[in-house]
């Protein structure tokens, strides 16, 4: 890429020290980095204690995955005047599909994920991994759920019979 | 609209693969072969057998203990209604599944514990339907201060019973909208199984509700923006659609949305609302 050669570099630091160098415009991706940015422009070297490096990779990962799709529609459209519709579905099935792999992660990297897009505001990582965990959320039993997320229920009895008569309802006989 | 139509609508196939949705596709599946079968057309009749097979291949990847459930009750109307040969196929396939799913169900690790925010947990459960919502609030202490926040329960009451007549934003603030979601549901939606599908009074049709959450709430076709009237429907109901049955008798919806119904009364109002009990004894 030519232009990267002219566009700055941002050192992001994970918070066991190993070193990001990234594009602005990938950084530019995390809301709370665009916000330093924009409050002072020379900030080259930002430390993010909040999020460990095999997160951080990962959310730069989406970033510039997410970077390049823009670049690419951009480009497409810049060619031919006017994009074509059936290029661009394309193009976001692409993306979706990238998605949906890049999702295919353990419960703790999951977490982590949602915690990382929170704090950096990746929206569009926030969302995809918040659907995902409602995902794995959906139509199981309280048991399940906590199975799969490894939760311990600290509930006790009389509160969880309590929010069972409440909602009588919504459950059905498991096996 | 022929009865190939309206079970392609349902979209059964499809449901399947959605590991929340399975147990209610499969109970459709079950009580569409028990009572209607054999009225199918042929065509039909190999499509529904298909989407059993479907169903059963499905189930390593389903991994709730509903879904195994749902399938086992689908094996028993199969058993009961197809024919040998379609059987036996229908029930290795159905062995084969239940291997596999044991299998995978003890490749799971066991880890430390996992601790969102609130913040975080209540944007996760804006995502959800009602009664996964309801199952969270299950699992532990600080999913269930999460899971009861006012604004999630405001919108799923909205998503039933269409945007509240309340529009003094200071008293939607202050009401409980947990306990106004739970008593008129028990008034109005009350059905004896658990189901995941409704249907819309409106554009009359049939919904998933797994796939309604506060961030995606039913867009009736026919009334653009206006408030969407949802009734939860039952297998059987669903089966008798596809034979062509009207989905309900016309009912008088008039009656506005006064949250002080007294649970008395509204109990007295159910039979006319879906004639339900006549299905009451439905095997599961």
């Amino acid at each position: 890429m030519a232009r990267s050669s002219t566009e700055n570099m941002i050192t992001l630091m994970s918070s066991d020290g190993e070193e990001f160098m990234v594009t602005e415009k990938v950084a530019r991706e995390c809301t709370t980095i665009r916000n330093m940015l924009e409050d002072d422009c020379v900030i080259t070297n930002i430390p993010l204690p909040n999020v460990t490096s095999d997160i951080l990779s990962m959310v730069i990962e989406y970033c510039m995955e997410h970077v390049a799709a823009a670049e690419k529609a951009a480009a497409e459209t810049a060619e031919k005047g006017s994009s074509s519709a059936p290029a661009a579905a394309k193009a976001n099935k692409d993306l979706e599909e990238w998605d949906k792999a890049f999702m295919n992660v353990d419960v703790y990297t999951l977490c982590d994920l949602i915690l990382a897009a929170n704090y950096l505001n990746v929206s569009g990582l926030l969302d995809l991994t918040i659907q995902t965990a409602a995902n794995l959320i959906k139509g199981k039993s309280p048991e399940q759920i906590r199975k799969t997320f490894h939760i311990q229920n600290d509930l006790s009895l009389e509160e969880e019979e309590k929010i069972r008569s409440q909602t009588p309802w919504a459950f059905e006989k498991s096996e | 609209m022929g009865s190939n139509n309206r079970y392609e609508d349902l979209g059964i196939a499809a449901a399947l693969s959605r590991p929340w949705d399975f147990p209610t596709a499969c109970s459709e599946l079950s009580a569409i072969l028990r009572l209607c079968y054999s009225h199918l057309p042929k065509t039909l009749q190999s499509l529904v057998f298909q989407d059993t097979l479907l169903a059963f291949r499905t189930l390593p990847d389903i991994q709730t203990g509903y879904g195994v459930a749902a399938a086992k009750s689908l094996l028993r109307a199969v058993e009961a209604v197809l024919s040998k040969q379609k059987k036996a196929a229908a029930v290795s396939e159905f062995k084969r599944s239940v291997v596999a799913h044991s299998r995978r169900s003890k490749s799971c690790y066991d880890g430390g514990t996992l601790q969102l925010p609130l913040d975080v947990l209540v944007h996760v459960f804006s995502f959800l339907d009602m009664r996964s919502l309801v199952a969270a609030s299950l699992v532990c202490w600080s999913w269930n201060s999460a899971a009861n926040e006012n604004t999630l329960w405001q919108i799923e009451y909205s998503i039933f019973f269409g945007a509240s007549c309340i529009k003094d934003i200071e008293t939607a603030n202050r009401l409980d909208w947990k306990k106004a979601f739970q008593h008129k549901y028990k008034g109005e939606l009350s059905i004896e199984a658990p189901t995941n599908r409704a249907v819309c009074r409106n554009c009359c049709s049939i919904v998933w509700l797994c796939s309604l959450s506060c961030r995606a709430p039913h867009c009736c076709a026919k009334l653009g923006k206006c408030k969407p009237k949802l009734g939860l429907i039952s297998p059987r109901k669903v089966a008798k659609y596809t034979l062509g049955e009207t989905l309900w008798v016309e009912v008088c919806f008039d009656s506005d949305d006064s949250d002080s119904d007294e649970p008395s009364c509204s109990q007295h109002q159910l039979p006319k609302l879906w004639a339900y009990p006549r299905f009451a004894s439905a095997p599961r």
